[in-house]
């Protein structure tokens, strides 16, 4: 069943168009991934899903049920299933971390909020931090906070609007790492905006990608990360980093989503007996599993590419052809 | 100079200026609350409020002090059956010529405010007034608190003008001292009793503002 529907959704600021036309369908225990450069409408979609932006045309469904349209903008109501994180985290300065979260049930005048609001600061693992106030933690501390704030609500769907834009990458890491585990655990979806690739790539399940106010390419993530149709697709996965080292050799490129455990290139070697250079190499592991990619550079005789081929079909594995 | 000729001026300046901010501030801060949230971006942006009411808080501020409360002389005649003469006759002119001010001081603090708090208690679903009282109030406190010590010292100020309305206060006292020992009067330690206890009360205010203000503010508190 679709938890968010978005249906032709335009905007517009005076005569500039920031949202054309854009529908998209996300479905329950999702993460997924809204992936654009700066400018290219991220924020502004992420505004009108949670109502504080209006809309021109275009409706937004959630379970099913329509909550929003040009008339009606989305209700508190739904602004409470729908919650949001940002990546200034946006904490109380005045408020300790507990403040911080109690401030959310005050503002629907819930019961038993002290419970909720530590059960909440449990599950984000700041149970210890209590009485700190913002000034006295990290950065990965106060995301941590903003999202205990966003869970206490007990939202459907969690917005994460560049939300770890401002961290370093092993904080990073650390709060994509518990946003995995809210997704498993509570069934919790996820809606990820984000201009970071590594992000997206490491825990969406799907991805949209945003340029010049449309939706160029969606579906699943392996199918649109392995498989880039448009032009804005490419050149941000792979990096400009790979395009300028792109000569007349054929390149290959590897996504890693977690589904392999052997050592893939040192395996290329011993099995095929084929040196492969590794031209741009992006992974990381999360949970003991590899995320990202590999481009490698191909032998140049034609014998070896097609041993090489067969081999990686025979094994399952998902590669592409890099072209310039 | 004995104690109480020294003691009543002071009290009559500390009374007029007290209750003076008081009122200010009673008007102020509404005001500058408006003055915040109509703003453009503000939280409830609307040019058709904000316009008119800047326009009015300045040209509150901008006409003379002098001159507005010689404008007041009936309403504080209506009011306590008689214009000049007492203290308390202050307590209106002072408060029309400073409201305008507060509201200023008011906005100021509350603009401060990071516009992504805000943003986060919108998308919640917090009203209006929760947004004002459980973050605007809250988080801009520390700078409100300095905001009323620089409005109380400057509605100390004003009350300079008691002395044209023969209302008291410390300063008409120090004048007239001067129009009875006009050859030589700053020989005499009145004048420089009476400015040592200004400074004493200007330093009160400020010193403790600040105190106060740096007690409630969270922001730079070191672990």
């Amino acid at each position: 069943m679709s938890e968010l529907e978005i249906k032709h959704l335009s905007k517009s600021f005076k005569d500039h168009k920031v949202l054309d036309d854009i529908s998209l369908s996300v479905n329950k225990g999702d993460i997924y991934g809204i992936l654009g450069l700066s400018g290219a409408g991220k924020s502004t979609l992420v505004r009108c899903i949670n109502g504080l932006e209006n809309f021109d045309n275009g409706e937004i469904y959630f379970k099913n049920q329509l909550i929003a349209n040009k008339t009606l903008p989305v209700n508190n109501v739904y602004r409470r299933k729908i919650t949001m994180i940002f990546q200034s985290f946006n904490l109380l300065e005045q408020r300790d971390v507990l403040g911080n979260v109690l401030f959310a049930l005050e503002i629907i005048k819930a019961k038993d909020k002290e419970k909720k609001a530590l059960e909440a600061l449990n599950k984000v693992g700041l149970i210890d931090k209590i009485h700190n106030y913002p000034s006295e933690l990290s950065g990965g501390q106060k995301q941590r906070v903003a999202i205990a704030r966003a869970l206490v609500l007990e939202p459907d769907i969690l917005l994460s609007d560049e939300a770890t834009s401002s961290l370093d990458p092993d904080t990073t890491s650390s709060i994509l790492e518990l946003l995995k585990k809210l997704n498993e655990e509570y069934g919790l979806t996820i809606i990820m905006i984000s201009h970071q690739i590594n992000v997206i790539e490491s825990i969406c399940n799907k991805v949209a990608i945003l340029d010049n106010s449309k939706i160029v390419e969606e579906g699943e993530m392996s199918d649109v990360f392995l498989n880039p149709k448009t032009k804005i697709a490419k050149d941000l996965i792979y990096s400009d980093h790979v395009k300028t080292m792109l000569d007349d050799k054929k390149m290959i490129r590897f996504l890693f989503n977690g589904n392999l455990d052997e050592p893939l290139i040192a395996n290329i070697v011993e099995d095929c007996n084929i040196l492969v250079s590794i031209v741009y190499a992006d992974t990381k592991v999360i949970d003991g599993k590899v995320y990202g990619q590999v481009v490698i550079k191909l032998p140049s005789s034609k014998k070896e590419v097609d041993v090489l081929e067969k081999y990686l079909k025979l094994h399952k594995i998902n590669f592409e052809e890099v072209n310039k | 100079m004995n104690f109480e000729t020294l003691l009543i001026p002071t009290l009559e300046t500390i009374l007029m200026t007290i209750i003076s901010t008081l009122l200010a501030y009673i008007v102020g801060v509404p005001l500058g609350v408006i003055l915040s949230i109509t703003s453009k971006n503000g939280l409830k942006e609307n040019k058709w409020i904000n316009l008119p009411l800047g326009l009015f808080v300045n040209i509150m501020r901008s006409v003379p002090c002098l001159l507005l409360m010689i404008i007041l002389l009936p309403l504080t005649r209506s009011i306590f059956l008689k214009g000049t003469g007492a203290w308390y006759t202050m307590i209106i002119p002072l408060f029309f010529a400073s409201f305008g001010f507060v509201a200023r001081i008011v906005e100021e603090s509350l603009n401060e405010v990071d516009s992504g708090v805000i943003e986060m208690a919108r998308s919640m679903g917090a009203s209006t007034t929760q947004i004002i009282y459980k973050v605007l109030f809250k988080e801009a406190k520390p700078s409100l608190i300095t905001g009323l010590a620089v409005s109380t010292i400057s509605i100390l100020g004003y009350t300079a003008f008691a002395y044209d309305f023969g209302a008291g206060g410390l300063i008409a006292s120090a004048y007239s001292f001067y129009t009875n020992y006009t050859g030589n009067y700053l020989s005499y330690p009145n004048v420089w009793i009476i400015l040592l206890v200004i400074i004493l009360i200007v330093q009160l205010i400020q010193e403790i503002a600040i105190l106060i203000s740096k007690k409630v503010d969270k922001r730079r508190k070191a672990k």
